[in-house]
């Protein structure tokens, strides 16, 4: 039966070849469309993620009322203050700041209290030259920066106000968006950004893990304009992870619909083009079920080819856009997740099944007398 | 002879009641015969029919199958698909088919009987009506006569007791509808089935065991033929 069902499904898929070939051309640019978005967002957000928690702090703390961390401003005796809790074992501090390399794009900036621990924590490995000394005027840049630009080691790099910084290194990170920054001590980034004693963030390294909660808690007591927050809470708090995240989910629900007002289109036609077919088989004693069933297969037909031509298509899309956009400040993943594979299906399937079984519900719900009839 | 359809005081009317299709119609079939409905178009043969097979429901009216009302009969789809076969004016064969699919389509949703038996069916009804070596082709490739020919092999396929046709023989030439109604008129002998057709054919009259007219809605004369009917090979040639 089934065999049957199928061949009847994939023929009439052809037999409106014309009108099958845009569904699916529609749908296969819907699927690729979400794959690069969400594989993208995906991917940020799990680095971003990941990174907190390889960090091995943990408290993290940020000014309360800045939105964005490069927006936060922790003066330096707020900071002396929360190095001296009895429960704080050591404290690493960051500034981030965004500056214009001369005459070329705009990157982000990093200042950090001290190298070594932050390379260890990030991930960062130096490929070319040194990590930076506490001498002003020395930064070692992203292996990103480095290609694009073609600085090495040994040049100058111009930040804008014309202050020139020697690169002594060239990093290379795993945490994709650092590959595009430049990093400094903390004294020479507050100096470059204006921000003198000044962090954005500090992580704390506890003697006790377990007392996180009580010193996040004492933190937010104690330092009003402050905001203290366990480590694995860090990423919810950030503004642009959320903004990924959710950004990210409106673009599913949004492909979901777009996909599917597609699907409903081709089969309110298909279904009202065929009402005289309905009304035969029916005739013939097909129960309601095996009728709708044939308009099911054509959709799942049409929607999981679409889904699956949609996520191999953002192979050769997202290379493209790696190749030509992905400069210093722009990330793209080379190649989208397969968790994002998985969801493609599942969501196919639903596109499938939903944008059908109510134009097919109403077909088959005319009297047959009337369907036999209809021309 | 038992009953097989007994129509009650059925009345048919479509448009809020502007449109009387039917008034008041009372009729009985018995089985194995082979009963023609004649009249002018629009005088309510096909509406009848649709009655019958359960296509439509009466505005008022019982139609009762076996002495069943519709409501007794269970399922819809199973009741038509194992009492009635049906067979329209235009072949209605469906294209995305070929021939043999398309009579094997309509032992589809029954369960019991597997694919080599429904292969088997679809093979012999249409060696039957000498169509075999059609059976891959698909209603497009094929003569108006034998997409014909194809429609009642879908619809015999079932071994349906009532046979309803409507015009089967309207799209077809004289000497087609001949062998059509041969192949028919030998199927029901030997199955012992009944047939209703709608006609204005008085060529398919002639081969009626019962001859109801019909004129505006309503039953005007029931004529039995008592003479053999039997259409001849060598009519069928001529």
């Amino acid at each position: 039966m089934f065999k049957i069902i199928a061949g009847y499904a994939f023929r009439n898929v052809l037999r409106t070849r014309l009108r099958s070939f845009f569904t699916l051309f529609s749908v296969t640019l819907i699927i690729m469309l979400y794959t690069v978005l969400t594989s993208t967002g995906d991917s940020f957000t799990n680095q971003i993620s990941t990174a907190l928690d390889t960090q091995d702090v943990d408290v993290a703390v940020q000014a309360k009322y800045a939105a964005t961390p490069i927006s936060s401003v922790i003066d330096a005796q707020t900071v002396k203050a929360i190095e001296s809790m009895s429960e704080v074992d050591s404290v690493y501090t960051l500034l981030i700041g965004r500056k214009r390399i001369e005459g070329k794009a705009t990157v982000v900036i990093l200042g950090v209290s001290n190298f070594s621990a932050f390379a260890q924590r990030l991930g960062f490995s130096i490929v070319d030259g040194r990590g930076f000394c506490d001498a002003d005027h020395e930064v070692v840049i992203g292996e990103k920066i480095s290609k694009v630009y073609g600085l090495k080691v040994g040049d100058d790099l111009e930040l804008n106000g014309g202050k020139k910084y020697l690169i002594v290194g060239v990093y290379s990170s795993w945490l994709n968006p650092l590959n595009s920054g430049v990093v400094s001590s903390l004294p020479t980034i507050q100096s470059l950004v204006g921000k003198t004693d000044k962090a954005s963030l500090l992580f704390l390294k506890l003697k006790d893990s377990t007392q996180s909660s009580a010193v996040v808690k004492n933190i937010n007591k104690h330092f009003p304009e402050m905001r203290a927050m366990e480590i694995q809470q860090l990423p919810d708090y950030f503004g642009v992870l959320k903004s990924v995240f959710y950004f990210s989910k409106i673009v599913s629900v949004l492909t979901l619909f777009i996909a599917m007002a597609v699907l409903i289109n081709t089969f309110i036609m298909a279904i009202s083009e065929r009402t005289k077919e309905i009304g035969i088989l029916s005739a013939i004693g097909w129960p309601r079920f095996m009728v709708i069933a044939i308009f099911l297969v054509e959709a799942l037909l049409l929607s999981v080819t679409g889904g699956v031509l949609g996520f191999l298509s953002s192979y050769p899309v997202m290379a493209l856009l790696q190749s030509n956009f992905s400069s210093v400040s722009v990330y793209l993943p080379e190649t989208p997740s397969m968790a994002v594979f998985f969801n493609v299906l599942l969501m196919s399937f639903v596109i499938g099944v939903l944008s059908t079984i109510f134009p097919a519900i109403y077909g088959t719900n005319i009297k047959i007398a009337k369907a036999v009839r209809h021309e | 002879m038992s009953n097989l359809i007994s129509i009650r005081n059925v009345s048919k009317v479509y448009e809020k009641g502007l449109v009387k299709a039917l008034e008041k119609v009372n009729l009985t079939l018995e089985a194995g015969k082979i009963y023609v409905l004649m009249g002018a178009s629009g005088c309510g043969k096909s509406t009848l029919l649709n009655l019958i097979g359960s296509l439509d429901t009466p505005t008022s009216g019982d139609v009762l199958y076996e002495g069943r009302r519709l409501n007794e009969v269970g399922t819809l789809s199973t009741f038509r698909r194992n009492f009635i076969g049906f067979v329209f004016q235009f072949h209605h064969l469906i294209p995305v088919l070929t021939l043999r699919e398309n009579v094997e389509s309509a032992l589809l949703p029954n369960r019991d009987i597997l694919a080599e038996e429904r292969s088997e069916r679809a093979i012999s009804l249409l060696d039957d009506m000498g169509l075999l070596h059609r059976a891959d082709s698909y209603a497009n490739e094929i003569s108006g006569g034998e997409r014909q020919r194809g429609a009642i092999a879908r619809a015999l396929i079932n071994r349906p007791k009532l046979l309803l046709a409507d015009e089967p023989t309207g799209n077809v030439d004289s000497k087609t509808a001949r062998l059509i109604l041969k192949k028919v008129q030998d199927y029901i002998k030997a199955s012992e089935g009944t047939m209703l057709i709608a006609t204005h054919d008085p060529n398919v009259a002639a081969m009626a065991d019962v001859v109801i007219e019909m004129e505006d809605g309503k039953i005007t004369s029931v004529i039995h033929n008592n003479q053999d009917r039997s259409i001849s090979d060598e009519k069928v040639s001529n």
